[in-house]
């Protein structure tokens, strides 16, 4: 019988019991009609057992009912019916009256069992609907694929009792991946490869059809060596493509039911709904980067532009006034000339140097190679790479607690570098600049303080931007910052530390940087 | 003085040539590294600077080829980004490194420095050296700052002792921890870092702006006698 359910099989024990209280009853029943002598008014004496057989029929079942029919019709006719204490038939109308209780025994409880059949069938179909409404909603719901998949196969084990259930998916390259698991722990379950059978996952990817489903057998022979020979394995089609295999690890043998397999149907395809949005939002997400990635070109490309022409165009002209035939032989103007020059070719070098950190940060090539280094071995690291005026007028203030921290010295070198560089550019060059660095619940903060001119308002975090330039800082001034600020904030979140700016109380800008101290607090 | 300049580029080699010449070198040039090793064993140069991303032998190639016979002090040219090529060459046996662009000014600083170095070396044997109040007295391991005499562990004047005879020239970490530790540490530079901050704050006034050790990040140690 398909689709019975634990709760109809026949359970001998409650059976018995049945059988037991129905005898019981129709003895009790005697012995009341008997010490009420209740022969003496015939006609109640059937009604009686009729009762006991009809309250059997509705609580302990067919069998018992049967069974207290007949036991019924011998009371009857052995303590009631004359001749007495003796069992002869003797008037048709006592085996009407066997009919009668047999007839009542049947029909009740046969009304009785379709009705509960019935209860049952609705109560299932409300299981059904109810697991399907659920992964529905857990599939609409849930941006996050795994937990969608995971609630998908709980509703499947509502609707079969499971041992575990596995979804894998094969990637382009075909390595399978389990996307989601339910059930007993994974490692439990013996390798099917090693029984020497056909891989049942490749067979179904292979051919595309379901193994152990239904009745065909249809690769029966990839399970019957295995493990697992109530083991299911279905595709996971969507669009014609198949994305991978759910594997059943069921508790028994029994075949699936019509409308369990419709359920389970359903079930596989909102996971396969719920793996193409995924992947779907993976390409979107692609196409997004690509986009910025274009964004970012296009910016550089008219930042290349501007920012070399300029000083392309003073070296070019310098050197073609130097050229000229008959010009002035003023040492004094050749020389600022060639100071222009040489001048000139270093901006060009920065920004050469920092459109390449850039692109490699962008590329996310640029993993730091972080170790413990002490924190005066940083600081002075990027202190060395200034002149000794730009020295004078940086003031340094470490925090004697912090011996060494973790980082890639050359990306949190290059940090300090561009935010002092920053500072200094800024300010006036009569102006301090003070670089201090604290620690602060496993975290060090390192601030970069100016009397500058300070960030124009609601711009604070937009100057991280690749790119970026403040209003009032003119094409000619001050080339390149857009750059240099966007790549500290990528070395100091490759470091899984924070960057942003502030004004300064009483004028200027604070830039502050915070790093985790160690591996552990990272 | 004669310096031999191995670069592909023939603007490079045009203007190294002049500035050189300016400064008092005798200069051979050499467009190639097959070139460059050529005139090398016909001129005898005092100082080499080699280029080393060329076109056929390369600069790493040329430097091999050269530390098989000759101890001359070799400049190798490289671009910002090439740290690891840097150490390599420096590992090989090519005694500075510039980032290309240079300015004159720094090609002749490093030039002057390897050459000093070389020559001091083959003093090594002299006992005391000076740079400003620091006083290092090899003979009887004892360093003095200002005329005060400075504790030093025994392995933080073996490292002290090392960059000190090979002031002004880069030191790789690998090369520091196998000349002080030993051939089996070359690659705790952890250990390296952390005697050379202990050093630092021995003989540094300021740690965070140092006068002596100066830290070439990624590739090793300078020790200056110049400021």
């Amino acid at each position: 019988m398909p689709g019975l359910t634990p709760s109809q099989r026949i359970n001998w024990q409650q059976e018995l019991l049945g059988i037991l209280i129905a005898t019981t009853a129709v003895a009790v029943m005697t012995g009341v009609m008997y010490y009420l002598r209740l022969e003496q008014s015939p006609s109640s004496l059937p009604m009686l057992y009729l009762l006991v057989v009809t309250l059997a029929a509705l609580f302990l079942g067919r069998l018992s009912a049967i069974l207290a029919a007949v036991e019924a019709f011998f009371a009857l006719n052995y303590y009631f019916v004359e001749p007495r204490y003796r069992l002869a038939v003797q008037q048709p109308a006592e085996w009407l009256s066997l009919c009668m209780f047999l007839l009542t025994a049947i029909v009740t409880s046969q009304l009785l069992a379709m009705q509960r059949a019935r209860a049952e069938e609705a109560q299932r179909s409300k299981q059904e609907t109810d697991a399907l409404a659920e992964a529905s909603w857990a599939v609409a719901s849930e941006p996050d694929r795994d937990r969608a998949l995971s609630k998908v196969l709980e509703q499947l084990a509502s609707i079969v009792p499971l041992r575990s259930a596995d979804l894998l998916v094969v990637d382009e390259h075909g390595q399978r991946h389990l996307l989601a698991h339910f059930g007993s722990p994974e490692h439990d379950r013996p390798d099917a490869q090693e029984y020497g059978g056909p891989d049942p996952v490749q067979l179904v990817l292979d051919e595309r059809r379901a193994i152990g489903w239904d009745d065909t057998r249809h690769g029966d022979d990839a399970l019957s060596n295995g493990p697992e020979p109530a083991a299911v394995y279905l595709p996971v089609i969507i669009e014609g493509t198949v994305l991978g295999v759910l594997h059943l690890d069921r508790n028994d043998r029994q075949e699936l039911s019509q409308t369990q397999r419709r359920v389970i149907r359903s079930l596989v395809n909102y996971a396969a709904v719920a793996i193409q949005r995924d992947k779907l939002v993976q390409v979107e997400a692609r196409a997004q980067a690509l986009a910025e990635a274009d964004r970012l070109k296009t910016a550089l490309l008219s930042m290349v532009t501007h920012d070399f022409r300029s000083p392309l165009t003073s070296i070019k002209a310098s050197v073609g006034t130097l050229l000229q035939e008959g010009a002035t032989s003023d040492p004094g103007t050749q020389r600022a000339l060639l100071e222009g020059v040489d001048q000139e070719t270093d901006r060009l070098n920065r920004l050469v140097g920092n459109i390449l950190d850039l692109s490699r940060l962008e590329a996310g090539a640029w993993r730091p190679k972080r170790e413990m280094i002490s924190l005066t071995e940083v600081v002075g690291a990027a202190l060395d790479s200034f002149d000794a005026d730009a020295n004078a007028r940086i003031q340094v203030r470490l925090d004697a607690k912090i011996e060494e921290i973790w980082v890639d010295l050359v990306q949190i070198v290059q940090v300090l570098r561009n935010l002092l560089e920053n500072a200094l550019k800024y300010s006036e060059p009569d102006q301090q600049v003070i670089l201090t660095a604290v620690d602060r619940h496993n975290t060090i903060v390192i601030d970069v303080l100016d009397r500058g001119p300070g960030l124009p308002a609601g711009e604070e975090a937009k100057i991280f931007e690749p790119f970026y330039r403040g209003p009032s800082v003119t094409e000619t001034s001050v080339p390149g910052i857009g750059i240099g600020l966007a790549i500290c904030r990528g070395l100091v979140e490759a470091h899984g530390g924070t960057i942003g700016a502030a004004n300064r109380d009483g004028g200027g800008a604070v830039f502050r940087v915070i790093l985790p101290v160690s591996e552990l607090s990272s | 003085m004669k310096a031999l300049v191995i670069d592909d580029e023939p603007q490079i080699l045009r203007a190294l040539r002049a500035g050189l010449s300016q400064n008092g070198y005798q200069v051979v040039i050499a467009a190639s590294g097959e070139e460059g090793l050529d005139l090398a064993t016909l001129e005898y140069p005092d100082i080499v600077i080699l280029d080393l991303a060329m076109p056929g032998t390369n600069g790493f190639e040329v430097c091999r080829q050269l530390r098989t016979w000759s101890k001359v002090p070799i400049i190798v040219l490289s671009v910002r980004e090439g740290e690891d090529d840097k150490i390599k060459a420096l590992d090989m046996g090519a005694d500075d490194y510039l980032t290309k662009p240079f300015g004159l000014r720094e090609l002749l600083a490093r030039m002057r420095a390897v050459l000093r170095r070389s020559s001091f070396e083959e003093q090594e044997e002299e006992a005391l050296f000076n740079c400003d109040d620091l006083q290092v007295d090899f003979g009887r391991r004892i360093v003095t700052l200002a005329g005060e005499e400075i504790h030093l562990t025994p392995k933080e004047f073996d490292l002290l002792r090392f960059m000190a005879l090979h002031a002004n020239r880069v030191l790789t970490h690998r090369q520091l921890l196998g000349k002080v530790w030993g051939p089996e540490y070359t690659d705790d530079t952890h250990t390296l870092r952390v005697h050379i901050a202990n050093l630092r704050t021995k003989i540094e006034r300021q740690p965070e702006r140092p006068r002596f050790i100066h830290t070439e990040t990624r590739i090793g140690y300078r020790f200056r006698t110049d400021q």
